[in-house]
């Protein structure tokens, strides 16, 4: 009796493995594994795209781009939301509890979202290496290895801007180059020095401006995509963070003469900003519904900066502008950045200024409720950004040639309208430094760019124009941020960056 | 022992029965209040209206609260943003740069101004400042799960040149200011419908222009000698000097007579500029037959030497040379440079009649 029930068990056993078999077998239809992809070209195009798309993750995942180039600057007189008014006061040492993973203190200080993006240029670079030429449209082995270039170009662009990125936030960052299947075996991937980091991204640019055209105007891809424009844009502006302004001149001299780019009309400044304009070199694509945010989440400028009547549910902006910087750095009125560029709300008594260059906004009503999509891509680099970049780096000399610096000045200068600078105007080598450096904080506010133009300022001129770094806190590095303690749990080689040692636990 | 059980039993029965209360129904929340809009405002537990009600008392303007129909009520945070951003740091400051229209302006007369009887459009009415302000509300949303809440805010519109939207708007007008409610239609028993308005509502800081001088006018009678320097004095109000220029009398005084910077005495020539170059016993000028500041000698008919201890402008004249009934005007000014950059004057005007 015993017996014959054991073998009905074995019997119902053995008919159930086969079926089991087939029902885990499946293959996932809709996820994208490594497994199912690196079989065509679009499959590279696809994994290519998915670096840039991890980018613009890490930029709003506390709308980074701006909170950490434009937030701790002079730009700001007092900030709405106190979390992100202690970014703007550095006080960056305050500890969050790991679980807190929403307050932008605990998201900034984390490197994360830009690893991610480097993980996806490693994969990418070891997948398509080991991709048949066969997969590559072209005529003959040739033409097929320069379209895989290309896209290895491209990997290798994203991996060099996250590098960037990511040295001049943190300086020293841990470098991982090479692809892995499976990172949980790692326990320590200490930081490595920032000059060895912009080293290899260096290269990784050298790759990339090898195999990248200029831009080709009729593309879609134009801007949202690396091009050799980018690549060398990216190239001065890592010379200009190390310091090493003769390469950087070069590069930004490449950009100008064969780029193909050009300022666009002073009428037209807002055109820069919806994307995609004839000025523009590198951005980040969200500027279709498909793509962007809601203009009253936390991750989108709009939700900071703008105010009504763009988002009628602001009543005034959060970011609030200081009025005195602002009548500083556009003592001329008529400048058509300054028209353009700011308007306010006023209470009757008070205005408060507010930045309108992120204010293509399209209300959408649904379920009888109205969202606002925000259609702005992200400004990384534009061409008169590296006309600036360029008198920097002629004014960074140490006999400076003022006439070419004027030059570059004004090339910007007249397409805002304003007054021409003269030679005469400028009194030594410090003053030559400051005027490009109020030109960049004219032409890029609220470009991501204000904070590190003021550190290369530092640098160069020993005189600090931060609100809350001395000159001897900027000498400690007090303008490296600090990583966040959770990194530390998985990753027992990391080390706090020194100025926050004392402030911050490990 | 059985009984002590049950004793226990009942008091565990009756001590859980208590903690039941939160089952029952307390009812709707009410609106009304028994206290009138000015001790409601003052009865807030947490405080959020301490700092309005000093403004008020300040303005005296009691009475107006609680007789209003409808009162936005900004919180302290609300002033607290205003002094911020003007950079004012006392209510004595605050004091000095608004009028009671600080206050009325959210004060109107209909009671019906509530987030029931608001459209989304905007409707103006009039502020008891004589400002018209519009009144509206706006649909926001709140995410709930899978779906989304839609609820609306009371909203008060501070119209900057014409109200936005509305026809024939100039391409460049202001875009209106709104001061969002955080808590609608409180029933007061002074029979005020109360509003309250957000903690960063951007109030308007409404006052008379800060007046920059102050005249002072004097008449004075000056004996008639052909052999003495006879002169009369003319007492200087200082409380209304020192009223003025927000520096306690004996201050001014002190700073005058020990030649600080930011202080002057001056001589007011007749086409109105300011003259600091003593002509007489310091500090004191000398002025001939037309007012203007000359020295001492045949032009010179008058003098007057401020002693600034006493606030006593002595009025004389030169020997022989006005006659009995001559009249002349003699004016002269202290002036004070604030920190800030700001300058305070006073005008003293001498109607001066020989006798």
């Amino acid at each position: 009796m015993k017996s014959r029930y054991i073998t009905c068990y074995l019997l119902l056993i053995l008919m159930c493995c086969p079926a089991c078999k087939k029902f885990l077998d499946q293959d996932p239809v809709s996820v994208v594994t490594d497994d199912t992809s690196w079989k065509t070209e679009d499959d590279a195009n696809a994994q290519v795209a998915g670096c840039y798309s991890l980018i613009r993750s890490a930029f709003n995942s506390a709308c980074s781009f701006y909170t950490y180039g434009d937030l701790p600057t002079d730009y700001w007189a007092d900030v709405a939301d106190g979390n992100l008014k202690n970014i703007y006061l550095m006080n960056w040492a305050i500890s969050v509890s790991s679980g807190d993973i929403h307050d932008v203190k605990l998201k900034l200080r984390v490197w994360t979202p830009f690893y991610a993006s480097v993980q996806q240029s490693n994969r990418c670079i070891y997948f398509l290496n080991r991709m048949p030429n066969g997969s590559f449209a072209g005529n003959d082995v040739d033409e097929q290895q320069a379209r895989r270039n290309k896209y290895l170009a491209e990997a290798r662009f994203c991996r060099a801007f996250n590098y960037f990125y990511m040295a001049r936030v943190w300086g020293d960052v841990p470098l991982d180059t090479a692809y892995q299947r499976d990172i949980s075996g790692i326990t320590s991937d200490p930081r490595v020095a920032q000059e060895q980091v912009l080293q290899c991204a260096i290269s990784d640019l050298n790759f990339a401006r090898k195999w990248l055209d200029y831009k080709d105007a009729a593309s879609g891809d134009r801007v949202v995509r690396a091009d050799k424009g980018a690549a060398f844009t990216l190239l001065a502006h890592i010379y200009a963070w190390k310091g090493a302004y003769d390469s950087c001149r070069m590069a930004c001299d490449s950009v100008i003469q064969q780029g193909g780019y050009s300022l666009v009309n002073g009428a037209a400044y807002h055109s820069i900003y919806s994307g995609q304009s004839a000025e523009g070199i590198f951005e980040i694509a969200q500027n279709l519904s498909t793509e962007s945010i809601t203009a009253t989440s936390e991750a989108s400028i709009a939700f900071h900066t703008l105010a009504a009547p763009f988002i009628p549910t602001v009543t005034t902006p959060r970011w609030q502008v200081n009025i005195n910087v602002l009548n500083q750095l556009f003592s001329d009125t008529t400048d058509k950045r300054y028209v353009n560029g700011f308007t306010y709300i006023n209470s009757g008594s008070n205005r408060f200024y507010f930045c309108k260059k992120y204010s293509d906004i399209t209300p959408v009503a649904a379920n009888n409720v109205t969202y606002y999509l925000q259609k702005n891509n992200i400004p990384v680099f534009r061409l008169a950004d590296v006309y600036l970049l360029r008198a920097e780096a002629k004014a960074a000399a140490p006999a400076p040639d003022y006439g070419g610096v004027i030059a570059d000045l004004n090339t910007v200068r007249n397409r805002a309208g304003i007054k021409e600078l003269q030679v005469s105007d400028i009194a030594g080598r410090a003053a030559l430094i400051d005027s490009v450096t109020a030109e960049r904080g004219r032409e890029l506010f609220l470009e991501g760019s204000r904070y590190y133009d003021l550190v290369r300022n530092e640098r160069l001129t020993g005189v600090s124009k931060f609100l809350f770094i001395t000159h001897a806190e900027f000498l400690k590095g007090k303008y490296y941020w600090p990583v966040d303690p959770s990194l530390m749990i998985t990753n027992a080689g990391l080390r706090q960056t020194p100025y926050w040692q004392q402030l911050l636990t490990r | 022992m059985r009984l002590q059980v049950m004793v226990l039993a009942g008091m565990l029965c009756l001590a859980s029965c208590k903690k039941d209360d939160y089952r029952t129904d307390g009812g709707l929340a009410q609106t009304n209040t028994s206290l009138s809009t000015y001790d409601y405002l003052a009865a807030n537990s947490l405080h959020y209206f301490d700092t309005l009600l000093l403004v008020v008392d300040h303005l005296g303007l009691k009475d107006s609260v609680n007789k209003a129909g409808t009162f936005f009520a900004p919180t302290d945070y609300a002033i607290r943003r205003l002094m911020n951003v003007n950079n004012i740091a006392t209510l004595d400051d605050l004091y000095t740069k608004i009028n009671s229209k600080f206050i009325t302006q959210y004060l109107f007369a209909q009671a019906s101004l509530t987030l029931d009887n608001a459209a989304t459009s905007v409707k103006t009415y009039d502020s008891w400042a004589g400002t018209t302000a519009g009144i509206s509300k706006i649909a926001l949303s709140y995410p709930v799960a899978s779906t989304t809440l839609t609820y609306y805010v009371l909203q008060y519109v501070k119209i900057n040149g014409v109200l936005d939207g509305s026809t024939g708007a100039p391409a460049n007008d202001e875009t209106d200011a709104i001061l969002r409610c955080q808590t609608t239609g409180i029933k007061t028993a002074s029979g005020t419908n109360l509003n309250v308005l957000a903690n960063n509502a951007p109030l308007n800081l409404i006052g008379n222009v800060v007046p920059t001088e102050l005249e002072l006018s004097y008449d004075v009678n000056v004996p008639q000698s052909n052999t003495d320097y006879t002169s009369a004095p003319v007492q200087v109000e200082s409380a209304k000097v020192a009223g003025f220029l927000g520096v306690d009398a004996a201050t001014i005084s002190d700073m005058i007579a020990s030649g600080n910077a930011a202080w002057k005495y001056y001589a007011v020539e007749p086409d109105g500029s300011l003259n600091s170059g003593y002509t007489a016993n310091a500090p004191g000028f000398w002025f001939d037959a037309t007012g203007k500041v000359t020295g001492w000698g045949d032009n010179a008919y008058l003098f007057a030497e401020y002693v600034p201890a006493t606030y006593v402008l002595n009025v004389g004249q030169y020997p022989g040379h006005a006659k009995v009934g001559d009249k002349y005007v003699l004016k002269q000014a202290i002036a004070y440079s604030k920190p800030d950059g700001k300058v305070l004057t006073v005008i003293i005007t001498i109607h001066v009649t020989m006798v």
